[in-house]
């Protein structure tokens, strides 16, 4: 994944720069906007950080022009706390904004749910028994109670649920979540599985996954 | 402003009352004590001349004096004549009624002058003067031949009130007619300022300080809309002096801290020993309770001030709610705490800013105060005007003593809370829940958790 990130003090540019590649992102950097977009002109990136507050273009005609004419998603750094400059943020078409002084770990999270949402593989919205997944929110909702699930428990949740009465094999299970170069081991698939039965059965789902030997896991509902 | 300007006609007319009643007490208390007396005087000589000339005319009937007497009268007087034997005579305008006093039949029998003008019946009054009553007369006596006659008489009103005077009566309408429409317009004229400038008070109360007055006048208005003009640019400055000081600290304050924060947070990924990594522990703890408190104490500050100027508009909590929640969820899966949520849309009248500061107090407090593998709950329900909403968690909790001073600044329950607090935080929640003229209560068990619930109105009502 290529992300740009575009903000005047280099410092911050630097921290967020560090962070973002220690993940494992590749990343683009310019010091306001006409360096950014003549950045664009050479290489393609699939998210841009953005700073509101910069000198000559600000972070809000910047965003306007990255998501109207290149579709790249942006999320803003805004300095201020007011709220009149996250409604401006989201009206130039931001994906989602960050008030500064945030933690490195709250981008990183942030990053990867817009990502997400960017890769359109499974429908928006599953219905299972009586549980609701959305994707776009990250929502999973259980007798009119909305629960918010770890992002990789989501993840595993919502290809179970998308293949409902279908046994998921543990590799694809692993790869959808973690990456395809996952190297840690088996182990954490079944913490992971068994935390979200947890969460199931406090919720009361009518829902329960099983455990097939030696092939993954199948979600089925309850008799 | 129109009762000022209904004052002001109120007090002019009573002042013209007054003045009218003064003055005409004055004029009595002038002729009770000297002009009563010369009017009465000469009106006696008047009449002893006349009688002098009745008496030189030498004629022996009564007949004779009559033609004289009648063109007496025409002159402007009101005559009246009784001869000893009780024979009456009236000459010009009657009178209007015919009392003569005891003392007055003293004219024909001791041949005394009688002053009825001197000493008329109602003494307060100078409009006795007018009365057109008999015993308001001087009387003489006089003789023709062997009878004796007493001669009544007073100058007719009707003459004494001659053009002159009708157009004196007039003069006086119209100074009273025009000063009273008079003060009616100088009223208007000096009251449009004041209520201007109210207005322009009223605007500054809303942070306008450009409202036009448009007042030139040089009198004591035109100084002080001169000095409130130049009181508006100095409060405009002073606004925009405050607001660039409270924009410096939140954002120029708030990049370096950021920057502490962010390198200290790098340098305890690398390997270090444990001593250099409590050092770095350290910085980063501290540079994010200054980022915090910078930020509460600002919120304070102007909390604090009597009218905070709140900017209501319609918001939805469960938004509202549900977007703190996205802000905070890596901080909730870095912990592995479970949030659940029941959130009907509920769009209230509040301060979105006020409100957001709220929530996202509340969720930090949850999550930092929660155990490992602790959950939050959080549930919205509407009923009667009111908007019930309440944080659950399952926390590390306060006992009633501890629960009972959470509202208060700067009360830390103990030292291993310390963390980033500021102690702050719960203080400025109340404060905002109260500009809603909502409430707050909180219940907590030691080791199970605290639940905060907030009531809130649908309709914030106005307090002014």
């Amino acid at each position: 994944m290529r992300i740009l990130v575009v903000d005047d003090d280099v410092n911050i540019q630097r921290l967020v720069t560090i962070h973002l590649t220690q993940e494992g992102y590749q990343v683009f950097k310019s010091n306001d906007a006409e360096e950014a977009l003549s950045l664009l002109e050479s290489q393609n990136v699939d998210l841009a950080v953005v700073d509101v507050m910069m000198p000559g273009m600000n972070g809000f005609e910047l965003t306007k022009i990255l998501t109207d004419d290149y579709e790249i998603p942006v999320i803003l750094l805004t300095a201020k706390g007011q709220l009149s400059d996250k409604e401006e943020g989201f009206l130039s078409g931001s994906e989602d904004y960050i008030v500064k002084p945030f933690e490195v770990k709250e981008l990183l999270f942030r990053v990867a749910v817009v990502l997400r949402r960017m890769q359109k593989v499974i429908d928006s919205v599953i219905q299972a028994g009586n549980m609701r997944i959305d994707r776009n929110s990250f929502e999973v909702e259980i007798n009119q109670e909305t629960i918010l699930f770890p992002l990789k428990e989501f993840e595993l949740l919502s290809i179970l649920a998308s293949r409902m009465n279908k046994t998921t094999p543990r590799a694809i299970l692993i790869e959808q979540a973690w990456g395809a170069d996952y190297e840690g081991s088996e182990q954490t698939l079944n913490t992971h599985i068994n935390r979200i039965r947890d969460r199931l059965k406090k919720h009361q789902a009518t829902l329960e996954i099983q455990t097939i030997r030696g092939i993954g896991y199948r979600l089925e509902e309850l008799k | 402003m129109r009762t000022l300007y209904r004052k002001f006609i109120t007090a002019t007319l009573l002042i013209l009352g007054i003045s009218i009643l003064i003055a005409f007490i004055l004029a009595n208390v002038v002729y009770m004590n000297s002009t009563r007396g010369k009017i009465d005087q000469q009106n006696v000589a008047i009449a002893q001349e006349v009688a002098s000339s009745l008496e030189q005319m030498h004629s022996t009937t009564h007949l004779s004096f009559e033609a004289y007497l009648d063109s007496v009268s025409k002159l402007g007087y009101q005559i009246y004549v009784l001869s000893e034997n009780g024979e009456e005579f009236d000459f010009g305008e009657p009178f209007s009624k015919k009392n003569l006093p005891v003392e007055a039949l003293n004219v024909i029998e001791e041949k005394e002058v009688y002053h009825g003008m001197d000493h008329s019946p109602s003494p307060w009054l100078m409009m006795s003067h007018f009365s057109n009553q008999l015993d308001n007369t001087v009387g003489v006596p006089f003789t023709i031949g062997d009878q004796d006659f007493g001669l009544y008489l007073r100058p007719n009103n009707k003459m004494l009130f001659s053009d002159v005077h009708v157009i004196f009566a007039w003069f006086f309408v119209a100074v009273s007619i025009v000063s009273v429409s008079g003060v009616i317009w100088f009223a208007k004229h000096l009251i449009k300022p004041i209520t201007k400038l109210t207005e322009a008070t009223r605007e500054i109360t809303r942070e306008n300080f450009t409202f036009p007055l448009n007042i030139r006048r040089k009198d004591e208005i035109g100084q002080l809309a001169e000095s409130f003009s130049i009181m508006q640019t100095q409060l405009q400055h002073n606004d925009e002096a405050r607001k660039s000081f409270i924009n410096n600290v939140s954002h120029d304050f708030q990049s370096p801290l950021m920057n502490i924060q962010g390198y200290a947070e790098l340098l305890k990924t690398q390997q270090l020993d444990d001593e250099h990594r409590e050092y770095v522990e350290i910085i980063d703890q501290e540079s994010k309770r200054l980022s915090n408190l910078t930020k509460q104490l600002l919120l304070l500050t102007s909390l604090d001030q009597k009218s905070y100027p709140m900017k209501l508009s319609v918001i939805r909590v469960d938004s509202q709610i549900k977007d703190t929640v996205r802000r905070h969820q890596w901080r909730l899966e870095e912990k592995e705490i479970e949030i659940s949520y029941h959130l009907p849309p509920a769009p209230i009248l509040a301060d979105p800013e006020l409100l957001m500061t709220v929530w996202d107090n509340l969720l930090t407090n949850a999550i930092k105060y929660n155990q490992a593998d602790g959950s939050i709950f959080i549930q919205l329900t509407q009923n009667d005007g009111w908007v019930t909403i309440t944080f659950s968690d399952t926390g590390i909790g306060m006992n009633a003593e501890q629960a009972s001073k959470a509202f208060e600044r700067f009360y830390r329950v103990d030292a291993a809370r310390k963390k980033d607090g500021t102690g702050l935080g719960l203080s400025i929640v109340k404060h905002i829940i109260e500009l809603h003229n909502g409430t707050i209560e909180v219940e907590s068990e030691i080791q199970k958790g605290t639940t905060f619930t907030i009531k809130l109105p649908i309709e914030k009502q106005t307090e002014e």
